[in-house]
């Protein structure tokens, strides 16, 4: 595949899945330059192997991808290491969503990782049980405890008023 | 309102960003650098050590062969299919003066690769199913004591620079193994059966002894451990590879034992350890069995544990003393396995490492044999907090020290010459292929994807891969 035909196809992926993933990857790390290291990088590994992807959906691929990277990451503080907390970063041009999906970020922080993933995949992406399960390469019955035990400690957050509670 | 209403209302405050119209053309720019460094870090074997250590992250390692563009050359092995008739004759150099092209060796469906840790660099050596039709391969992988052979498949063996597959001691045979000094030795139809590229293929004509079923060297690759089985009963024989000699250490066993497995040698060759199988028995070999050593000079039995995985990797010889997963159970975290360890001449065992929340396994150690490393995973079920631990050599019980932090699905650690530990990584690889990964103390660096490896959580099971280094 020519170069040029792939960034031309896979432009059109990037646009349709950059707004999501981006606010994926804020609320998984609560944290503006993790999250676009972890957008980037899912992205350039499905760019990579797009050849192999592009005729199946690879909207569940950038997701596992992104959940998997981020949670190695958590392993290997990669993205900390190649971002010291000084590092200069441009503030995000659209501050209120990226405020929302912070604020909802730190709201998920006391789940482990693997919760927080699959609480978003299927409460922000309104992805059934057996997608999930597909994306995170979990047992269906694992995802379904790990909804359970993420609202039993979510639970004490959200019982009042979630917004105002967390803002 | 219910907690789900709440965290789905919640979720609804947050929006998307619109991509920022420049975003699309910097990550083009970056994609386009980061194919091509893929391409130069695969093509320049040579110098990758020195881009590796100027930009060694895992990120960069992480290497994607299934997408590179890789220039003809010399050293791009075209896999070789296995012919349904596979010739005993093997080929000789020139083939290997290029080298081998990896030291681990590993099996996936129907292919054979290896992997040069330096690089991440796979190379399929052997694809396609010949006499094997569409099933796996069988039986374990071992490379050879030079690194210029892998065997698998029950007798196969092809060269780890590349080259047509040969089965020099014929094929389907079992146990191959190698000794120091290349030779490869193997069960055929019962009988021992030596030999090996280059080498002329000997069987040993023991026509009034039973049936050996189950065999492993001594670690100088001089002496044989076999299991010998006759009418239902089992009797444990060792085989001098030189003299011939064969000398019997065990009597008939009573009929309610059953069958007998080698389970391996001290490294001093006095000891051979053994598993007794549950006689009529359908439980795997991961279930869990008795293990007894047995002393090659007197004849003295001594039980070791009551029950341990009866896998050759859930056990290892630590300078002075064995070291093996106690406690059955095919699942890792069944009967919340521990670490024991157990010293002549009376093979007490003691426990290294054991708590209630977790279960240990695949123990190993370092050259010296006074560093252990394990794997442990909490029983709990949330698989997210796996370790690689490092026990205190001795016999006291110390607290593991954990050396990194994993996921469940890390398995089978392997100390490397320099101290460093290879390890698998089956669960949450990215590709879906389990990774090779190396852990040092600057933390983890993924080498590369063991492309099309078998992920199996489960214990049992032949090793599907295997690591020589000089």
């Amino acid at each position: 595949m020519r170069t040029r035909d792939r960034d031309a196809e896979f432009h059109d992926f990037y646009v349709a899945e950059v707004p999501r993933l981006r606010s994926i990857a804020l609320m998984l790390t609560a944290d503006p330059s993790a999250a676009d290291d972890l957008v980037q990088e899912a992205l350039l590994r499905c760019y990579r192997k797009w050849h192999r992807i592009r005729d199946e959906d690879p909207g569940p691929y950038v997701r596992r991808t992104l959940t998997n990277l981020y949670r190695n990451d958590i392993r290997k503080n990669i993205v900390r290491r190649k971002h010291p907390p000084d590092a200069q970063k441009p503030e995000p041009s659209h501050a209120g969503s990226v405020e929302d999906a912070l604020r909802v970020g730190r709201a998920l922080q006391d789940l482990s990782p693997i919760r927080r993933a699959v609480v978003i995949l299927r409460y922000y992406e309104d992805l059934p049980e057996r997608a999930i399960a597909e994306i995170l390469d979990r047992p269906l019955g694992t995802v379904k405890s790990d909804l359970h035990r993420a609202l039993a400690t979510l639970k004490p957050l959200l019982e009042d008023d979630p917004v105002k509670e967390i803002r | 309102m219910s907690t789900e209403d709440r965290l789905h209302r919640l979720m609804s405050t947050v929006g998307t960003s619109d991509v920022d119209p420049g975003a699309w053309s910097q990550f083009v720019a970056v994609a386009h650098r980061d194919h091509t460094r893929h391409r130069i870090l695969t093509a320049a074997a040579g110098i990758t050590a020195i881009v590796l250590a100027t930009l060694g992250t895992a990120a960069v390692l992480n290497l994607d062969r299934a997408d590179r563009d890789i220039p003809p050359s010399d050293r791009n092995v075209v896999p070789v299919p296995i012919p349904e008739d596979v010739p005993t004759g093997c080929p000789t150099a020139p083939e290997f003066t290029e080298g081998p092209l990896g030291t681990v060796a590993y099996l996936g469906v129907l292919e054979l690769s290896v992997v040069d840790v330096a690089t991440g660099e796979a190379s399929v050596l052997v694809r396609g199913g010949g006499g094997f039709g569409e099933g796996p391969y069988s039986d374990e992988v071992r490379i050879s004591p030079d690194g210029q052979w892998v065997s698998f498949g029950g007798g196969l063996m092809a060269p780890t620079a590349g080259g047509p597959v040969c089965a020099p001691l014929g094929v389907g045979v079992q146990e191959l193994q190698w000794t120091r000094r290349g030779q490869a030795v193997a069960l055929s139809d019962g009988n021992l059966i030596l030999g090996g590229p280059g080498r002329q293929t000997t069987e040993s004509d023991f026509e009034e002894l039973p049936e050996f079923r189950s065999m492993v060297l001594s670690d100088d690759g001089d002496r044989a451990a076999v299991a010998a089985f006759e009418s239902g009963r089992t009797t444990i024989w060792v085989i001098d590879l030189g003299s011939e000699e064969v000398v019997r250490l065990t009597s008939v066993s009573p009929r309610d034992v059953g069958e007998i497995e080698i389970a391996g040698w001290d490294s001093g060759g006095r000891w051979v350890f053994y598993w007794t199988k549950f006689p009529n028995s359908e439980s795997l070999d991961a279930d869990g069995s008795p293990l007894s050593a047995v002393d090659t000079v007197t004849g003295d039995i001594f039980p070791i544990t009551e029950s341990m995985i009866s896998e050759r990797d859930q056990l290892t010889w630590c300078g002075d003393r064995l070291v093996f997963t106690d406690g059955g159970g095919r699942f890792v975290t069944q009967e919340r396995k521990s670490i024991a360890e157990a010293m002549p001449p009376l093979w007490t065992k003691e426990i290294l490492a054991q708590d209630g929340e977790s279960s240990f396994i695949d123990p190993t150690c370092d050259a010296s044999g006074g560093s252990v490393a394990a794997i442990t995973v909490p029983v709990d079920g949330d698989a997210d907090h796996g370790a690689l631990v490092s026990l205190e050599s001795g016999l006291d019980v110390m607290p593991p020290a954990i050396v990194h932090e994993v996921m469940h699905g890390f398995r089978f650690p392997e100390y490397w010459e320099n101290g460093d530990l290879l390890v698998l990584e089956y669960y949450w690889a990215d590709s879906g292929d389990p990774e090779l990964i190396v852990l040092d103390e600057d933390g983890m660096r993924t080498i590369g994807d063991l492309l099309g490896g078998a992920a199996s959580p489960m214990l049992g099971g032949s090793p599907r891969w295997d690591w020589h280094q000089p």
